[in-house]
């Protein structure tokens, strides 16, 4: 069952990989939103 | 029993699948150019603003990238160049590529016109617009002229950066536009001299292919000489110090000997002239701006 355990692997790596991704983008928008707004108050 | 052969083409891909889809290589050359417009733009920006800008004008020239490949993956699985790519190996589906390329697009956009300002996300749009539907769905497959017309999204990245930190355009960014639209029919026309073999194979009507070597070596000689001057002009135009004007005249001048050498080149079949020219290309438009980057970090130190 090497081919399974190949794609479970990759899949899980994928699953990783776009969490990361989604997480680094919420984490970006908070940043900004925070940017934005001390620029707004300044 | 459930193999990789068995399900469908993206289930098989890997991480790296997805990355390679973004053309990291030129994807690099966009993130160096687009921040050599942020950095000679006048004015100060939030250092998060500036990043913010960078990364949409990164992932967007990404996406640009896997939209192309995805609408290309018959011609790419008939090139030597390109048939490794993740579409013609067979280990993501097309139509996935055109949901990830999709997705990018629309993310890069929306965060640039929320986080940066319109201006440069209406720039962005046009670029990501101008790559994907002018250059690759009408242009590259019916005219020798599709890398002239279609290099102008590959040189907007720095006006992309500019107007990230003005707001607007004027003539420092557009003469950084100029620079890489000028630049691009040589470096391209170098490649296809070398592998004109496998755009005959794709049926590209790239200009060896339509038009002969001879006419491509007369195009790239006269690219370039139109190309030195306008290398230097953002010495004279003020932008622009010693430093770069020392490496645009003197890398200037080796890229023309290069032409002059492709234009005299007696070994068709393996164009070492060429190949030359091409690798002189990529350290000459890099050098320019590594230059202008440089001299600007040192202004503000």
């Amino acid at each position: 069952m090497d081919g399974d355990d190949g794609f479970n692997r990759e899949k899980r790596k994928r699953s990783i990989a776009l969490a990361l991704a989604l997480a680094a983008l919420v984490v970006l928008v908070f940043v900004m939103s925070i940017v934005k707004w001390s620029m707004h108050v300044h | 029993m459930a193999t990789a052969e068995t399900f469908p083409a993206s289930r098989t891909a890997t991480v790296g699948d997805f990355f390679a889809l973004l053309k990291p290589r030129v994807m690099s050359l966009v993130i160096f150019t687009g921040l050599a417009g942020i950095v000679v733009a006048p004015g100060h920006v939030h250092p998060m603003i500036a990043f913010t800008a960078l990364l949409c004008i990164a992932v967007g020239a990404g996406a640009s990238g896997a939209l192309n490949m995805a609408y290309d993956s018959d011609i790419d699985a008939l090139m030597t160049r390109t048939a490794g790519r993740p579409i013609p190996m067979g280990r993501i589906a097309r139509r996935d590529v055109l949901g990830f390329g999709y997705t990018l697009s629309i993310a890069s956009v929306a965060l640039m016109g929320l986080f940066v300002n319109f201006a440069a996300a209406a720039l962005l749009a046009f670029t990501i617009f101008f790559y994907v539907g002018v250059y690759t769905l009408w242009l590259k497959r019916r005219t020798p002229q599709n890398i002239v017309i279609g290099g102008l999204s590959g040189a907007l990245p720095p006006a992309i950066g500019w107007a990230a930190v003005t707001g607007s355009l004027s003539l420092a960014p557009l003469v950084l536009v100029a620079i890489i639209f000028l630049w691009t029919p040589p470096h391209f026309w170098a490649l296809a001299l070398f592998r004109s073999g496998d755009y005959a194979r794709a049926g590209v009507p790239m200009l060896p292919v339509v038009s002969g070597k001879r006419v491509t070596r007369w195009n790239i000689f006269l690219y370039t000489l139109a190309l030195v001057p306008a290398g230097v002009a953002p010495y004279f135009l003020g932008f622009a110090g010693p430093l770069y004007l020392a490496c645009a005249s003197g890398l200037g001048l080796v890229f023309l000997a290069q032409s002059v050498a492709v234009l005299r080149e007696t070994d068709a079949l393996k164009e070492p002239a060429a190949k030359r020219l091409f690798g002189i290309s990529l350290i000459y438009l890099a050098a320019l701006f590594a230059a202008l980057i440089v001299e600007r970090l040192a202004h503000w130190m």
